[in-house]
């Protein structure tokens, strides 16, 4: 037994090491020096105290980033617990191609983020979209709009471009627990004259609790620390104007300038750690707090 | 763990947070020297898309010095300030490195932190431009080795304007009726990127310019004029004016994707660099177009945007200072200036200049005999200007930003000498 825990601790071990080495540490160490005026290279100025936190709950950009985060959460959360649901489920069934159905839901989580980045805005930028030309091929020319330069509607596709993303895996792991779940369970409630509704709401949506649990805290992570997509799809400002400004693209441009054409004089790295902190905090929160929430729901369910 | 380890400890630690964050952008390491047989010198490079030039260059300083051998790490252009800041803090930055634009020599990743070492005697100044040779002093100090200089200044599609019988606008007035008469009959008047506001920035800081004559920077610097003076703020506005003839959707369209919709022959006019030309061309070899400076508001010489491009700076903490120093050095000698002038751009020294009948050197010709005036960000005193634009700017489009906002905004970033 001690021989298999001690086999356990090496193969934890190099994992551990960078996650502590390159996360946590790094995430402790911003703490002290976001007290303080530094660019992000040369020498740390000034003690500021908690000028950077104040300033940072202050910024209209920063404020306005933060809620684009949260429309995204909640854009997501709506879009996970029923489109993907209702994916999962489908993809339980059996009938031919299943498997290939399940490949291509599965292929974007396993291309790189970045990479959906370029192939959103290669499908709605407003010079050479493929989006406009196809709705006008259809007879839909009516509904072609500039969608990444108009405010009403960059928001929601880079959402829509997370979703598609996060889709993946959510589906996944819908599928996963569904597959779980006893089928003597569902076929006792179909006896007893349940109807498909009835054994999806009373006995499916029980037993998929852990799932719940871990694709939404998963997702409260995802959308609040949301970066490369939205980065490669709107730029470092969030174009149009901040329209579609996410908090971890803020945090960047403050951390490293908004272009490498920029003087970088006007960097403050120890503001974006300030900004960094606040994250952590709310992520940690949020997180927490569902984490409680579902695995209340988890022990009822048992 | 004593004070000043502790502190280093902290900024290294912090900038892994930050990237972490983010994301997962690497910090890439530039790597040290090899061992002392090999006298091998480390440099970077923000454009891979230099490749060719930086290549031919690399080639010809091994011929001029067979000893010594450049080990040039090519490095993205986005995330090339990232990568420079946190390399020089982790101590991994390489022997030489390339700036992009004279931020580098005066900015936080330059001389004000002591990160680059002077070439005070070893840059020929009375050869190089006279701006670019101001660009690259600071404190009494030579800092940077310029490679090429830059000059701004409106590129414009020469069939379309002759298809739709319009001329090179000279003034305001003109510039906003061609860019009306294109609109009218079907053509893009203008490629305006404005994703990041790079492109908008420089227009702004053309017309203001074009107000402002050749000693307007002067007056600017020292405090003697402000870009939110009643005669300045009409730049701000003929930006808001002429948005109506940008490409569609152009404050979603990236610098990258704007400029090639010139090269594809897509907009007819655009704002764009001497060094430009070249990747126009590699897009579309049959490209026939013409450069001029930016129209002033009541007639005179349209005149472009002049500063420096490129320089390299040497890495005070250098393995090989004094390689270092030769190679840098050796980039505004002859010899590599002509490299420059055949694969890249402008070249920095004066005596150096396009001869051929190609279409290249005849387009530098040209570019060169435009009239020019001093770029803001050559600056400290007024290099924040575009910082502010890029990150705040963009509401002058969507009218979150008055003109004189927008214009106060760049002021507020201006330290008087």
């Amino acid at each position: 037994m001690i021989r298999q825990k001690s086999a356990f601790a090496w193969f934890l071990a190099p994992a551990l090491f960078l996650y502590l080495g390159f996360l946590i540490l790094p995430m402790v160490a911003s703490l002290p020096l976001s007290l303080f005026d530094w660019s992000g290279a040369g020498p740390i100025r000034d003690f500021l105290g908690l000028d950077n936190f104040a300033a940072a709950l202050r910024d209209t950009a920063f404020l306005e980033a933060a809620l684009h985060n949260v429309w995204l959460f909640v854009a997501l959360f709506l879009f996970t617990n029923t489109v993907s649901l209702g994916l999962a489920h489908l993809l339980d069934r059996r009938y031919a191609l299943r498997d290939v159905y399940r490949a291509i839901i599965f292929l974007p989580y396993v291309l790189s983020t970045i990479a959906i980045g370029f192939i959103w805005q290669l499908m709605l930028s407003p010079s050479i979209g493929i989006l406009n030309p196809m709705l006008e091929a259809v007879g839909l020319g009516s509904l072609t709009q500039v969608w990444l330069g108009d405010p009403q509607f960059a928001l929601w596709c880079v959402i829509a471009a997370f979703a598609w993303q996060w889709n993946a895996l959510s589906t996944v792991i819908y599928l996963a627990g569904l597959q779980n779940v006893p089928k003597e369970l569902r076929e006792a409630a179909v006896s007893d004259g349940a109807g498909a509704w009835q054994v999806f709401r009373h006995v499916t949506v029980p037993a998929l609790a852990p799932s719940f649990s871990t694709v939404n805290v998963l997702l409260v992570i995802v959308a609040f620390r949301a970066f490369e997509i939205a980065y490669v799809i709107t730029g470092p400002i969030g174009a149009p104007d901040g329209a579609t400004l996410l908090m971890g693209v803020d945090i960047y441009s403050n951390a490293f300038a908004t272009s490498s054409a920029a003087s970088s004089t006007t960097t403050s790295m120890s503001y974006a750690m300030a900004q960094g902190v606040l994250l952590s905090i709310t992520l940690g929160i949020l997180a927490f707090g569902l984490l409680s929430y579902f695995g209340r729901r988890e022990r009822n369910a048992r | 763990m004593n004070a000043l380890s502790r502190r280093r400890f902290l900024q290294g630690a912090g900038g892994l947070l930050a990237l972490g964050m983010t994301g997962g952008l690497t910090a890439c390491g530039g790597g040290g020297t090899s061992g002392a047989e090999v006298r091998k010198t480390t440099a970077w490079i923000y454009r891979p898309e230099y490749r060719k030039a930086i290549d031919a260059l690399v080639a010809e300083f091994a011929k001029a010095h067979p000893g010594i051998e450049v080990d040039m790490g090519y490095k993205p252009l986005a995330q090339y300030q990232t990568m420079l800041k946190t390399a020089l803090v982790g101590g991994a930055a390489p022997d030489t490195f390339a700036t992009n634009g004279a931020a580098g020599i005066w900015g936080d990743t330059g001389a004000d932190n002591d990160y680059i070492l002077p070439l005070t005697g070893k840059i020929p100044l009375d050869d190089l431009h006279p701006s670019v040779a101001k660009a690259v002093q600071y404190k009494g100090e030579v800092y940077g080795a310029p490679v090429q200089i830059f000059k701004i200044g409106v590129y414009y599609q020469k069939p379309v304007f002759e298809k739709h019988g319009v001329r090179p606008p000279t003034t305001w007035d003109e510039l906003l009726s061609v860019s009306k008469t294109l609109t009218e009959k079907g053509v893009a008047a203008w490629s305006m990127p404005a994703q990041d506001m790079i492109m908008p920035y420089f227009f702004y800081h053309l017309a203001v310019n074009s107000i402002m004559g050749a000693g307007g920077y002067e007056e600017l610097a020292t405090g003697k004029r402000k870009l939110t003076d009643a005669d300045l703020l009409p730049a701000a506005q003929l930006m808001v004016d002429m948005s109506k003839y940008f490409n569609k959707g152009y404050e979603a369209v990236a610098y990258a994707e704007g400029k090639a919709l010139f090269a594809q022959g897509k907009t007819a006019m655009v704002i764009g660099g001497s060094s430009d030309y070249s990747g126009y061309l590699e897009i579309n070899p049959q490209l026939n177009v013409g450069f001029m400076g930016f129209p002033t508001p009541k007639g005179g010489d349209p005149a472009a945007l002049s500063g420096l491009s490129m320089a390299y700076v040497v890495n005070k903490k250098a393995a090989r200072k004094d390689d270092a120093v030769a190679f840098a050095s050796w980039l505004t000698g002859v010899e590599a200036q002509k490299v420059v002038l055949a694969n890249l751009g402008l070249p920095s020294r004066k005596d150096v200049t396009p001869e051929g009948d190609d279409p290249r050197s005849t387009m530098m010709r040209s570019i060169l005999q435009v009239a020019a005036t001093p770029a803001w960000t050559d600056f400290p005193t007024t290099g924040g200007t575009s910082t502010a634009a890029y990150k705040d700017g963009a509401g002058i489009f969507s009218g979150r930003l008055s003109p004189r906002q927008f214009a106060q905004l760049l002021q507020d970033t201006i330290k008087p000498e």
